[in-house]
């Protein structure tokens, strides 16, 4: 286990710097207070303290340093963005979901949610690059864009299936980012004379609604 | 704008010390010259393209708050 001994006036004070010194946030290192040390001050005057402690990294912090790192990376993008804005970062067992409050909602969504998309996929990637192990989905939000456009995608999904259905023609919709698309098929799983599949590459990749 | 495009290229590239943006100026537009390390260009370019279409689509959104058009451009 990595750690680094820090010492201050106060524990506190020792952990900060030892903080510094391991570039680690609080919740990702466990703290061991070593020795206290006093010292009277000549002729009793000014009690001095001094703390010695001993901080180490935690092996099993990655959930805590994917949710940390990508929340820094996201305000730090939004500040530069010239974007006004609070992140709140919340883990679930499989996701972290990075929520943006801010006026400028509007902006950051973009078309059909092409902005937050983006700012989403570069997320990914930058936190991946950190040399941590990638376990979680992070999920950008605002406004609850996400929840209102699976409504939008639910229903899509059921109105093209019922055309399916009539038609017997299949359909192709437009490409969607992955989270989307498992909407999508999850949505008409159950139909019973109706398929699902994933066509394209990258970017391109969209749902095609068959009839069985 | 110039800053952005650094901060987000640098993330990504195995050689950030080696990451340059020239930003020429205009009166409406403002072109973004993006220079990386040869073995670093993929990295940013992405399959089909989808990296760099990303981190335009955010300096995209970035620039209608100052109502200007930013290019980006990857030198090499």
């Amino acid at each position: 286990m990595k750690f680094v001994e820090g010492e201050g006036k106060t524990v506190d004070e020792a952990v900060e710097k030892a903080l510094k010194e391991l570039g680690a946030l609080k919740d990702e290192v466990q703290v061991e207070v070593m020795e206290e040390i006093e010292s009277k001050g000549l002729f009793g005057f000014g009690l001095s303290k001094s703390v010695k402690v001993k901080v180490s990294l935690l092996e099993n912090n990655e959930s805590g340093n994917l949710k940390s790192k990508s929340k820094e990376i996201l305000s730090r993008i939004l500040e530069l963005m010239d974007i006004k804005a609070e992140v709140i970062a919340k883990e679930t067992k499989e996701t972290v979901e990075l929520e943006i409050r801010t006026e400028d909602a509007a902006i950051l969504i973009g078309k059909r949610g092409q902005t937050l998309n983006s700012l989403q996929e570069l997320i990914t990637l930058m936190v991946n690059k950190g040399g941590v192990e990638i376990r979680k989905r992070f999920v950008l939000d605002t406004e609850d864009y996400r929840r209102r456009r699976s409504e939008v995608l639910v229903n899509l999904a059921q109105r093209s299936a019922q055309d399916v259905l009539k038609t017997r023609q299949e359909i192709e919709l437009e490409p969607m980012i992955p989270q989307e698309r498992y909407i999508i098929h999850s949505t008409l799983q159950d139909y019973p004379k109706i398929m699902t599949q994933s066509r394209g590459e990258g970017i391109d990749r969209r749902v095609v609604i068959l009839p069985k | 704008m110039k800053e952005l495009v650094e901060y987000i290229v640098k993330a990504l590239v195995d050689k950030p010390e080696d990451v340059r943006v020239n930003e020429v100026k205009s009166e409406k537009t403002v072109i973004l010259e993006l220079k990386v390390d040869q073995q670093d260009i993929g990295k940013v370019i992405g399959k089909q393209g989808r990296i760099i279409k990303a981190i335009r689509v955010v300096i995209n959104a970035a620039a209608a708050k100052s109502m200007t058009r930013v290019v980006l451009e990857i030198l090499d």
